[in-house]
């Protein structure tokens, strides 16, 4: 290793630099004897011999001085040495290292905590062997140019006919009951087969997984594997759970193993939180109940044969024929083979970009804010910068020692950085926690979150160091002294340097204020919008009836649970309905005229709900009555919604009006409410109808759902005392009790609230900067100011004079910010409702706001202008 | 006869030069030096130290305390494999160097 070697060497003389020494002296000593004996020799006199071997050897003290200059990493020492003394000196102004290191650590905790979490949602890592093989197969209906879930009887075609796949599977959820020491519990449990596990290629964390015994039919069931985050919850990772038997959903079943921590969220789907797995037939999958639209849905993943591409398997899948007992209106699907990183990158991940410009913003003020302190504190230090110089120490030396004490700044900065960025963590996982991916783990300083925490300070230790060195390296000696002597002011380079920062920061700060802004706009529409009811303390208790009752036994319950939930303290309004509202995207149903099939066929979905039900959800009657005064067995009757009425009836009264649903059922409409906004406020609304609840077909499966509107916030214990009486009245029934909530704006709500944040931090540290460089400047010209005075201006001349300076600054920086919002602002667009990028009203808001903090940041300076004594002034210096 | 100074790359050529025909002292170096010119170079002996060292940090040179002749310590030096490559390199760039400036030193100058 050649060119190691003068490293080792000087890295050893670095650390022995007494024991080499000491050998130098030896080996020159002796020399010098030898030469002393060879002069004595020769028959010079004794006192001669010596020094003229001296002589001839040369200045032995400088030459071994120049020797431990060349050996050694003399700058290495002198690092040591400046960063004692740097130390020393940042002790005694507490004041500037404080506010230093206090700007930086935000800017860099704000980066940390936003770039590590932008890194696992556009970057996510996958915790199963090979995932590239790995995919998800979804539907998308062509008919309604929306996905679809996958129903049972096309996963069954789908496995009879690829060819694609090593393996494939798939998994359906229920919601059980868990009952452990007589509390019961809801819990979501997938049914898994065989080729799911398989293709996933996971092992369990402990204990076993099922065996192929296990999922044939008949035995399905019978043993269980335990979610890893529910069996701590749960039984506080007791291992000792396993070969025990739990009672889940009426029945005993066997615990054999507990699923790996890295799968306690299941990639994709609507439900990907789950707590118990059982094995699943693929046969179970046979059975249609043809008279049941509502199919099974599937959540199918499979492993892609090595060679075979995602078009490969997707064009092969497509040839599927369509199997018979799907409806018309099911027909028009086509298969799609998704990528499995793609169902795990954060929802929304484009927006992840957003936020990392802004926080680069953040981080650009931050620092630029601090370059401003320190450019301030080396003008203040010029002298002594000045007179380092004169002494006789070079400008590399000068450089060095500002690095260093830049470097101890952002080291600190970084330290407590991680701080921030730990409760940045917090913040941004209670804003957007929900969009990331399953598999996130937020808030925890892994080694990739470490490092980049490690670059972004040494970057920024460098930057910043270089900054006044650069001034040092283009200073005049002689104008540092005299200067320092006596200046008027300082050097317009650096004035110009220090406006510059100012202009970026409020450039910066007014791009993420117009961000914020747009997003606070478009919410305000959204929420004006609406969804077309009242989710202000509506309540949903959901129960689950796996056990299929008669209709007769369904009403039965029902009654009971509506007489009990009545009891419940509060309660203004209750009703009964087969599903909360908002759970539609797509068409479950087909309607049309009666006796018009000329007209066509409409697509739209069906709620069975009680009477009641309009008044208990707040969506307003437009025209005609509810289902008040109809009884069972009186004829079918429908109530439909603004959209559906526009579509069949455009000039027309639908009142009296009969439609056909299809299956032989023909209701009269009796009246017209106004729109769910199934998908969101962002969505039109989609054509909808009500039907009274006895009217239902019978599905497979039974679910009871009561809405109910409360009269204020509900306690806390609320939830625990409606699940033990529904337990009471229905043992078998899985009880879950929540809010109605607009629950599609959460990505706007996130993002609004990050931009809100972020550009808060923002005009408040520009505001500091832009204070802070005015002030400073008004310090460096109080004796032109005093001589001002003196000779006769009005405090109200100067006033204005340092008002104007600060307003310019702002203003150009302003400027700049409008002109790149104009660009910048595009990237918004996708979350933008009803709000052009280009807002008027807010950008002339932003104008505004930043102009007024400028003027107040000005403001305290200004006055300190204009209150200059002359006399102080003058004698000043 | 008045000595000739030396340039620094020259002193390490003959230091890589003498080391050659095997390992030597310091003081031995020097001796060796002063008879091989005849005594017509003028060395401060201090500054065949300071190369020393460097050589040895360069790596062409290794060191090792032994005995002296007179049986005191010394420090021996030795060439290193490097250091045998350098003293190639050296003595084909002098002989070049040496036959450029012998060339221009034995013309006339062109008349003006």
């Amino acid at each position: 290793m050649p060119l190691l070697r003068p490293l080792f060497a000087r890295l050893a003389a670095l650390l022995r630099g007494g024991k080499l020494d000491r050998e130098m002296d030896e080996e020159m000593g002796w020399h010098v004897e030898m030469e002393t004996e060879r002069n004595r020799a020769a028959g010079m006199t004794p006192d001669d011999t010596r020094c003229a071997a001296l002589r001839q050897f040369g200045g032995v003290d400088q030459l071994k001085e120049r020797e431990r200059d060349a050996r050694g990493w003399m700058w290495l020492e002198q690092l040591g040495k400046d960063f004692r003394f740097t130390i020393r000196s940042l002790t005694k102004s507490p004041g500037y290292t404080l506010s230093v290191v206090a700007t930086l650590a935000l800017g860099i905790g704000a980066t940390t905590a936003m770039v590590s979490i932008a890194r696992q949602a556009l970057l996510p890592s996958l915790p199963f062997p090979d995932e590239g093989r790995l995919v998800a197969v979804e539907e998308f209906n062509t008919l309604e140019n929306q996905p679809c879930p996958v129903f049972a009887p096309r996963y069954v075609a789908f496995r009879a006919h690829e060819n694609s796949f090593l393996a494939i599977g798939g998994k359906r959820s229920e919601q059980m009951n868990l009952v452990v020491d007589g509390q019961p519990s809801a819990r979501t449990v997938f049914w898994v087969t065989q080729g799911l596990l398989r293709a996933f290629g996971v092992n369990v964390a402990l204990g076993r997984t099922f065996t192929e015994d296990e999922f044939r039919q008949g035995s399905e069931g019978a043993v269980a594997l335990l979610n890893f985050r529910m069996w701590q919850q749960q039984f506080s990772g007791d291992p000792a759970v396993i070969g025990r038997d739990i009672l889940l959903g009426g029945k005993l079943r066997r615990v054999i193993g507990i699923m790996p921590a890295t799968l306690n969220s299941w990639p994709g789907g609507l439900s990907k939180w789950w707590d118990v797995c059982l094995p699943c037939a693929e046969e179970s999958f046979d059975t249609v109940d043809p008279h049941n639209p509502y199919f099974e849905t599937v959540h199918v993943v499979a492993r892609l044969k090595p060679g075979v591409t995602f078009q490969q398997a997707q064009a092969e899948l497509a040839l599927t024929p369509m199997p018979a007992v799907m409806p018309p209106f099911l027909q028009a699907l086509t298969p799609r083979v998704i990528p499995i990183r793609d169902k795990y990158r954060a929802e929304a991940s484009q927006l992840f970009w957003v936020f990392l410009g802004a926080v680069g913003c953040l981080y650009a003020i931050s620092c630029s804010n601090a370059v401003n302190l320190i450019l301030v504190r080396t003008v203040s230090r010029r002298r002594e910068l000045g007179v380092r110089l004169a002494l006789g120490g070079s400008r590399r030396q000068l450089v060095r020692l500002l690095i260093v004490e830049s470097m101890v700044l952002t080291v600190l900065a970084g330290a407590l950085g991680l701080l921030v960025a730990k409760g940045g963590y917090a913040v941004l996982g209670g804003l957007i926690g929900r969009w990331l991916g399953s598999g996130t783990q937020l808030g925890v300083l892994d080694r990739p979150t470490l490092m980049i925490t490690l670059v972004v300070c040494l970057g920024t230790g460098i930057l910043l160091g270089l900054a006044p060195a650069w001034r040092i390296g283009n200073a005049n000696l002689q104008d540092v002294l005299k200067e320092g002597a006596g200046s008027l002011g300082d050097s317009r380079r650096l004035q110009r340097l220090r406006n510059g920062a100012v202009v970026l920061q409020a450039a910066l700060a007014t791009i993420l204020l117009i961000g914020g802004g747009l997003m606070v706009r478009s919410f305000e529409r959204l929420q004006r919008t609406g969804v077309g009811f009242d989710t202000s303390n509506t309540y949903d208790m959901f129960g689950d009836l796996p056990f299929g009752p008669s209709a007769d036994s369904f009403f039965d319950l029902s009654d009971r649970a509506v007489a009990e939930l009545r009891r419940l303290p509060g309660v203004q309004a209750i009703a009964l309905a087969n599903g909360p509202p908002m759970r539609f995207g797509y068409f479950s149903r087909m309607v049309q005229i009666e006796g018009r099939p000329d007209l066509g066929k409409i697509g739209c979905s069906e709620d069975v709900v009680g009477p009641g039900y309009f008044a208990a959800i707040g969506l307003p009657l437009r025209i005609g009555r509810d289902f008040a005064g109809i009884h069972r067995g009186d004829p079918r009757v429908m109530v439909i919604n603004d959209a559906l009425a526009r579509r069949l009836f455009p000039q027309a009264n639908p009142l009296g009006q009969r439609l056909d649903l299809g299956f032989d059922k023909v209701c009269e409409i009796i009246g017209v409410v106004g729109d769910v906004h199934e998908v969101g406020a962002r969505q039109a609304p989609l054509p909808h109808y009500y039907v009274p609840i006895w009217q239902r077909t019978s599905p497979k499966n039974y679910f009871l759902h009561v809405l109910l509107r409360l009269a204020g916030k509900p306690d806390a214990g609320l939830e625990a005392e409606v699940r033990k009486s529904m337990y009471s009245i229905e043992p078998r029934m899985v009880t879950q009790f929540w809010k109605l909530e607009d629950d599609s704006l959460f990505v706007e709500r996130g993002t609004l609230a990050v931009l809100q944040v972020m550009s808060v931090l923002a005009l408040l540290l520009a505001t500091m900067g832009l204070f802070a460089v005015m002030a400073y400047s008004v310090a460096q010209r109080q004796r032109e100011f005093g001589v001002r005075i003196a000779l006769g201006a009005a405090p109200d001349v100067l006033l204005r004079m340092v008002l104007r300076r600060g307003l310019a600054l702002a203003a150009l920086g302003v400027a700049i910010g409008l002109a790149v919002s104009w660009g910048a602002t595009q990237f918004l667009q996708s979350v933008l409702y009803e709000t052009s990028p280009c807002d008027p009203a807010t950008y002339a808001g932003v104008t505004a706001i930043l102009l007024v903090v400028a003027a107040v940041a000005c403001w305290l300076p200004a006055r300190r202008a204009a209150k200059v004594d002359p006399m102080a002034a003058l004698r000043a210096e | 006869m008045a000595k000739i100074d030396l340039l620094q790359g020259n002193l390490e050529m003959m230091i890589l030069r003498i080391l050659s025909s095997g390992a030597q002292h310091g003081w031995g170096i020097s001796q060796r030096i002063h008879v091989l010119s005849h005594e017509a170079l003028k060395i401060e002996e201090g500054s065949l130290y300071l190369a020393l060292y460097r050589m040895q940090r360069k790596g062409w040179i290794s060191a090792e305390w032994g005995q002296s002749e007179n049986n005191r310590r010394a420090k021996f030096y030795e060439l290193t494999k490097a250091g045998r490559q350098q003293l190639e390199t050296h003595r084909d760039g002098w002989d070049r160097l040496c036959a450029a400036i012998a060339q221009v030193m034995r013309k006339e100058p062109a008349e003006q």
